[in-house]
């Protein structure tokens, strides 16, 4: 069990390997939303335009 | 005033319906007591029964009929049944049931401060997102599919006074359950208003969703799973275009909700029965979608085979709610394929063509279509894909020619395997066979997530779940809370930014910010149409008997009958036919066909660009009567043309669509 985790609960043992998926998870997707839509979202932005 | 008169046929519509499906389900005795499911219950049951009261009528060419009488006719069999069968007492009471199993968390805790506040914004979330698409709905129609064929084949069957074989739009075949939605609102206002009742779908979903959740964990985080499902751009994209899918899952969330209410009573099978006609609308609504039916039967199987065996009760006993439901949606379906085969010869016209074969279509073409269907998004099928679908949908979406599902379900999903011990017994395990069963299904068959969102829905809710139980759980940390509820955030502003991002132009012509014409020439060329005022003008200089042969699939906004030339180079037209264009002419006067619309860009496909070249520029007797930059228009000169009796000048069409001065 890592160190880190502290809790007694369901979660216990898997709130380290949660964190990494979470942070990985949204890395990994809004770095690719950003690539696709980056150019879209700034112009659409009120004070792009 | 237009759109007032719009949103009120919308009203109507929607609210004839409700309280129809309110009615007949009250005379069945399927209420639930719980006034939101009710509510949504009702909703999506009246638009069944109204759809298969408008494919009746159609079937039977009686579309000549004024669409109010459909509305009271309706209305008004609902009511006999409601007097007949609440007051006489003939079924028995209404079930008392709720609407599913115990909470998983406490439903009814009070929230603190904080928690009221953060609920009154995600209601506001929610009515911002609501508000955005029905402005959209509103506006002029446009789409890629809805203007090939979603509308479209309505439109032709109005035209034509009833519903027909169309035999160069291999769609007409199909099952066309939500398109006899779609018919109606076009019949008894616009094809705007068709728009409107997807947006009304997606209204109607949310409450199912809504529902769902908001039974087994706090209302706050049954809001969350709905304002997930409106951040998915599939849904943000169909909930103002007349597409079928977000119609579809809103059948087949109900038919989940009232399996859910039969496995918690189990004493009545009219509950599976409306499942059952639910799930077969949904069936009814594209033809890969009976998949998930299936799914939905095998998972139901499967938590009846895994509770404990009562005293005396033999396997087919226990198996018969399975066939209940089998068979109510099979009866809803069955009908399409028979018309299908009646038409074609080929109950899933054009797909299974090595098998069944079918009318005015060629091997070639039907390999070609499902080629196009089941490969051209991942490709050849795989243990490994299957085993990466979750990671390559949420990352990579476009590889499944589809929207953006958000982060948070991939995110959150494990959560519910963590948190499982805490979950409602018989629902989840409904819901988790359920998806378990749908997406290798979905997988090896129409890989697009719009097909999918009935179980994308329900995952959202599972998530939620989860979600809810972390932060329930007092063992954890609160800033490992604070991280999880970040990503919730994250995600649902993006999701707010991609409805501004759909809708801002829609819903600005709506509110009369922007003109409408301006709109559509925008939109539609950004989808590669650019021919809207040609179109305009045809309507304006064509008599009304013309019938067109044209090259471009869109043909929505061509006020006359027509032939898809793409239609030619499927099969409708012989190998023979193809290579002669006497041969073809003669083949073209049989079927009616008067003028020749074709683009002057070069043609899509090679096939469309050989039959121009036959038919615009060879030796076939035409006569060229408009021409823009974009296309050209030309009559056929069949052999009893007239020469004498009209000039090429008098045929002419000049800019304002009269005939030309020259």
């Amino acid at each position: 069990m890592p160190s880190s985790d502290s809790s007694q609960g369901p979660l216990r043992g898997w709130k380290l390997p949660l964190l990494i998926w979470i942070v990985v998870v949204q890395i990994v997707f809004y770095h690719g939303l950003w690539s696709q839509y980056g150019q879209v979202i700034v112009e659409f932005l009120p004070w792009s335009r | 005033m237009e759109q007032v008169i719009n949103l009120i046929a919308f009203l109507v519509i929607a609210i004839v319906a409700t309280i129809s499906g309110s009615w007949i389900l009250a005379a069945a005795g399927l209420k639930t007591r719980r006034w939101v499911l009710d509510f949504a219950l009702a909703g999506g049951a009246g638009l069944v029964f109204l759809a298969l009261l408008t494919a009746g009528t159609a079937f039977l060419h009686l579309l000549w009929l004024p669409p109010w009488f459909l509305l009271v006719l309706l209305s008004g069999v609902a009511f006999l049944l409601h007097r007949l069968f609440r007051e006489g007492e003939s079924f028995s009471r209404p079930d008392q049931v709720g609407h599913g199993c115990e909470p998983v968390l406490d439903a009814t805790a009070r929230s603190g401060t904080l928690g009221k506040i953060a609920g009154l914004l995600l209601v506001g979330l929610v009515t911002v997102h609501l508000l955005l698409n029905l402005l959209a709905a509103m506006a002029p129609v446009t789409g890629v599919d809805s203007l090939i064929y979603h509308l479209s084949i309505p439109k032709i069957y109005l035209l034509a006074g009833g519903m027909t074989y169309l035999p160069s739009m291999y769609q007409s075949a199909w099952p066309l359950l939500i398109q006899m939605i779609f018919l109606f609102a076009q019949w008894f206002q616009n094809a705007e208003v068709a728009q409107m009742m997807n947006f009304w779908a997606v209204f109607l979903s949310c409450l199912v969703i809504y529902e769902l959740a908001g039974g087994r964990t706090r209302r706050i985080f049954a809001l969350v799973a709905v304002l997930l499902y409106l951040s998915i751009s599939d849904v943000i994209y169909q909930s103002s275009i007349a597409l079928v899918d977000v119609a579809a899952a809103l059948f087949l969330l109900l038919a989940f909700a009232a399996l859910t209410i039969w496995l918690q009573a189990r004493q009545t099978t009219r509950w599976l029965v409306l499942s059952g006609v639910l799930a077969g609308a949904f069936a009814a609504g594209r033809i890969s979608n009976a998949g998930l039916v299936i799914a939905l039967i095998a998972a139901l199987i499967a938590v009846i085979l895994m509770e404990r065996r009562q005293d005396g009760q033999s396997l087919p006993a226990r198996l018969a709610p399975a066939a209940v439901i089998s068979a109510a949606a099979f009866l809803v379906v069955l009908p399409w394929h028979l018309r299908s085969w009646w038409y074609t010869g080929n109950p899933i016209y054009p797909y299974l063509y090595a098998f069944f074969g079918g009318l005015n279509f060629s091997a070639e073409a039907a390999a070609y279509l499902t080629q196009l269907s089941f490969f051209k998004t991942v490709g050849s099928r795989s243990l490994g894909g299957l085993l990466t679908l979750p990671w390559d949908i949420t990352m990579d979406p476009h590889r499944f020619r589809s929207g953006v599902i958000g982060p948070v379900l991939l995110t959150c999903l494990p959560l519910v395997a963590i948190y499982r011990r805490q979950m409602p017994s018989s629902w989840f395990r409904l819901a988790v066979f359920f998806s378990a069963a749908a997406l290798p299904i979905w997988y090896l068959t129409y890989v697009r997530v719009r097909s999918l969102l009935p179980v994308v829905a329900l995952l959202m809710v599972l998530t939620v779940l989860g979600i809810g139980a972390l932060l329930a759980d007092l063992q954890v940390a609160g800033w490992f809370k604070i991280i999880v509820v970040g990503v919730l955030v994250a995600w649902l502003g993006t999701g707010l930014l991609t409805n501004f991002y759909h809708h801002t132009s829609a819903a600005a012509v709506t509110l009369g910010l922007k003109n409408p014409n301006d709109y559509l020439r925008a939109s539609l060329t950004a989808t590669g149409f650019g021919w809207f005022d040609d179109f305009q003008l045809l309507n304006k200089a064509l008599p009304s008997q013309a019938r067109l042969l044209i090259w471009e699939d869109r043909g929505f906004y061509l006020d006359r009958e027509y032939l898809w030339a793409s239609g030619l180079a499927r099969g409708l037209a012989s190998f023979e036919e193809l290579q002669d264009s006497e041969r073809l002419v003669r083949r073209l006067e049989q079927w009616g066909v008067t003028h020749l619309v074709w683009g002057r860009a070069a043609s899509a496909s090679k096939e469309l660009e050989r039959l121009r070249q036959l038919l615009m520029e060879g030796k076939t007797p035409t006569l060229l009567i408009y021409q823009s930059p974009r296309l050209e228009v030309r009559k056929i000169l069949f052999r009893n043309y007239d020469t004498a009796s009209t000039s090429p000048e008098a045929e002419s069409i000049n800019r304002d669509g009269g005939p030309s001065a020259q």
